[in-house]
């Protein structure tokens, strides 16, 4: 009895002290320009090609609207789906993932059309 | 601390969990069983003692017990439970006689058995096993022109399961001499007393048994040892002696019954003696060498009539015929009735004008007993059915008491289609709960509704865990059942601590959206068979990485759960930076906690859209009730990597795939 206790209660501790949250991300645009041997990959976010500028694609990014969460044990975040700080936006060339953006880094870079091209070699 | 104490706070609440929030809510209606009339035995209670509340193992031993299937058996023990007639006594009490059958070549005049059932909660067998057996001496002739038992003369042995005592009597001329201890010989299985050598086994115990017969007589007619009250029982069994405490039956009516029993109503007297025997085992032997659709009473009822009025008419005109062969004094009694019943030729002219079907196989006379047993359980419709499922069971020469026993058990899967209105066929059930026939009702029902859950659900006990503490009907409707209508219970606003009036409407608008989206899903699912409709084949695919029916059923009941589950509706407001609720959180909960509130955001939660209201509660719904976790959300990349097992524990798989096919 001594031994199944405590075992009885941490599995009903960690039960009870494990919170769901359910978070609302909103959607975000933001024009990028990007060359156009790159490709942008994204599951949550829609693409268009507003114009060819040299060798460069300027393209309309629109972040959908997404929920996510967050799982905390014990008060402490152990796992979150945040659309934010997700990297949503990935840049590919051939099968190769070379950059990945959140809506977090746009909003730091925090211009009207950002170039992509700058990123490339982060 | 403050974590420790909402946690222990959160145990308690944990541990008080037993549903009964849910129960007072929606309450069940059980099914209720008809009133009887207290001490008045029914054929169904009968049924309930005898095999009813017992295993396969148990009924199989029982009727193997009562019968023999050997050369040289004694006698079988089908009950005949529609020739069951209740016996009115002096006293009050009602008792059930059920005649049972005698094999053909065991049976000669003044034979019967029988099973006497009657009140008694004091012990678990409340009946009495008879067996009524006249000696040679008899002048048959005029035993039988009157059909009463007035000059019987033979022995009646009675072994009460009650109790387990044993006793017999010894008759002479109608008139009961004593209740003796025989001699040991005469219980021994010789040819003495019987002439088989495997007779019936109650019998070889001897010594000491009759000296409680005494009490046992006035135990079961509240005669608390009146010497009166053991004459009451010889009158019964011999109802001849009509003048005792015995009630008469108005000897104007001419009806026959308990005092004088007729041809006609042979088959409704309590006594069915030996002569009743005869005429129902000469009636199988027709039925079998014709194979006729027809059981014993009712070719009765044909050839009785046909036979009185031809016999009559056949007396009167002095021609051949019915009475023929037969001597000058010709009297339609018993042993003409009989001597009439061999002859094929009018037979088949009675039967000429009657309704009656052959059926295209060839019956046994076993098999007839069979059917006309199943006959007494089943109604028509079902008949061939449960003949099938006895057949295959026990194959086409299984023994008598293995198909008795399976059609006990069979009729225990009757009572539960009956009791849980559950509708599926005799074949479908009974290969569902194939062994399954045992131990007391309750039992036996739990036993059964947790196989067809996991026959439903082969993947998913964790859902049958979670109903159970709830009843088995509520089980078997949240498998076969419509959804409930919960208008009522979601009819106002729902407690929400800390809402203003418009945001608790709020929320009751999203439970019912959130409803709606449960119902349009179950019912695409209804119609789900793996590889249609479309539209669940691809959703299946894309969010729980297979579309087979055992995830697909897996799927269907855990949003059959959060349907058919009325939740406790606790819900509570906070703001921001309250208990969990950040800058962008709609919603927050205690997984699988159950009784605690679903904690909504101020102000997300109601500047969401109603459909993200309505599936943030599904959302949270599946982990407060089900227990899922927040493996990946349907955006991230991790999210198609997920595997089955994973997605079917992922809240927002489902929550994804509702709001996708019905949003």
């Amino acid at each position: 009895m001594s031994v199944k206790i405590p075992v009885t209660l941490i599995i009903l501790l960690s039960i009870v002290s494990c919170v769901n949250t359910s978070d609302s991300f909103d959607s975000y645009e933001q024009k990028v320009l990007l060359n156009r041997d790159y490709l942008l990959e994204s599951r949550s976010c829609s693409l268009s090609v507003l114009d060819t500028i040299e060798n460069n694609y300027l393209y309309s990014l629109k972040f959908d609207k997404v929920k996510g969460g967050g799982t905390y044990l014990f008060g402490k975040k152990v796992k979150e789906g945040n659309g934010y700080k997700s990297k949503r936006l990935n840049i590919i060339r051939g099968d190769n993932k070379i950059q990945s953006f959140s809506i977090n880094d746009f909003r730091e870079i925090n211009q009207g059309t950002i170039d992509l091209n700058l990123y490339l070699g982060n | 601390m403050k974590h420790v104490s909402l946690f222990l706070v959160l145990i308690i609440m944990l541990l008080s969990c037993n549903e009964t929030e849910f129960e007072q809510q929606v309450p069940i209606v059980e099914n209720e069983l008809p009133a009887t009339e207290s001490n008045a035995m029914t054929v169904s209670d009968a049924q309930n003692i005898f095999h009813k509340n017992y295993n396969a193992d148990f009924i199989s031993n029982q009727v193997q017990l009562l019968s023999s299937d050997n050369e040289d058996e004694c006698f079988s023990s089908v009950p005949y439970w529609y020739l069951s007639q209740q016996v009115q006594l002096t006293n009050g009490n009602t008792i059930l006689s059920v005649p049972l059958s005698i094999p053909n070549k065991s049976n000669r005049d003044g034979r019967g058995a029988q099973l006497l059932f009657f009140e008694d909660s004091s012990c678990e067998f409340p009946y009495i096993f008879m067996w009524y057996e006249g000696d040679s001496d008899i002048k048959s002739d005029d035993r039988r022109l009157n059909l009463s038992n007035e000059d019987f003369k033979g022995k009646i042995y009675l072994h009460n399961y009650c109790n387990d005592e044993i006793a017999a009597f010894k008759i002479d001329q109608g008139e009961f001499i004593d209740v003796v201890e025989l001699d040991n010989d005469e219980f021994e299985c010789d040819d003495v007393v019987y002439k088989c050598p495997n007779c019936y086994n109650g019998w070889k115990k001897k010594k000491g048994l009759f000296k409680a017969i005494g009490d046992w007589l006035s135990n079961l007619f509240s005669g608390a040892g009146d010497p009166n009250s053991i004459r009451i029982i010889i009158t019964y069994v011999y109802s001849g002696l009509g003048n005792l405490d015995f009630p008469e039956i108005d000897s104007d009516s001419g009806s026959g019954g308990i005092t004088h029993p007729t041809i006609e109503d042979i088959f409704d007297d309590p006594i069915f003696n030996g002569e009743g025997l005869t005429v129902h085992q000469t009636l199988t032997s027709i039925i079998a060498e014709n194979n006729f659709n027809l059981c014993p009473g009712e070719l009765h009822d044909i050839l009785y009539e046909c036979m009185k009025d031809n016999f009559e008419s056949t007396l009167s005109t002095g021609g051949a015929g019915f009475g023929s062969g037969v001597g000058s004094n010709v009297q339609f009694d018993m042993d003409n009735y009989i001597r009439t019943l061999s002859d094929p030729a009018i037979v088949e002219e009675c039967l000429s004008s009657a309704d009656v079907t052959v059926l295209e196989e060839d019956i046994s006379e076993e098999g007839v007993e069979v059917i006309c047993a199943i006959k007494q359980f089943f109604p028509d419709e079902h008949v061939n059915e449960i003949h099938n499922i006895i057949i295959n069971n026990c194959g086409p020469t299984g023994g008598f008491a293995c198909k008795l026993a399976q059609l006990y058990c069979l009729d225990r899967l009757r009572d539960f289609k009956e009791r849980y209105g559950v509708e599926m066929s005799y074949t479908e059930l009974e290969e569902i709960a194939g062994g399954a026939c045992r131990a007391s009702d309750e039992e036996f029902d739990d036993e059964v509704v947790k196989i067809l859950f996991e026959e439903n659900y082969p993947t998913f006990y964790e859902i049958y865990d979670l109903l159970g503490d709830h009843t088995n009907e509520e089980k078997l409707n949240f498998i076969f059942g419509e959804a409930p209508d919960l208008s009522e219970f979601y009819a106002d606003p729902p407690d929400c601590e800390g809402c203003t009036s418009s945001e608790a409407e709020t929320v009751r608008e999203a439970e019912l959206k959130a409803i709606e989206m449960l119902d349009c899903i179950l019912e695409k699912f209804e119609s789900y068979n793996g590889v249609w409709p479309l539209d669940i084949v691809n959703s299946m695919e894309q969010h729980f990485g297979m579309n087979t029916l055992d995830v697909a059923s897996y799927v269907d009941a855990v949003f059959k759960y959060l349907r058919y589950h009325p939740f406790d509706r606790s819900y509570e407001a906070q703001n921001t930076n309250e208990g969990y609720c950040g800058s962008t959180t709609l919603a927050w909960t205690y997984p699988l906690t159950q009784v605690t509130s679903v904690k909504l955001c101020r102000p997300n939660y109601w500047n969401s859209s109603s459909l993200e209201q309505a599936s943030t509660l599904i959302h949270e719904w599946t982990h407060l009730n089900v227990g899922t976790n927040d493996w990946a959300y349907e955006w991230e990349s991790e999210y198609d990597e997920l595997n089955t097992l994973t997605s079917l524990t992922n809240a927002d798989s489902y929550t994804a795939f509702i709001k996708e096919l019905c949003p």
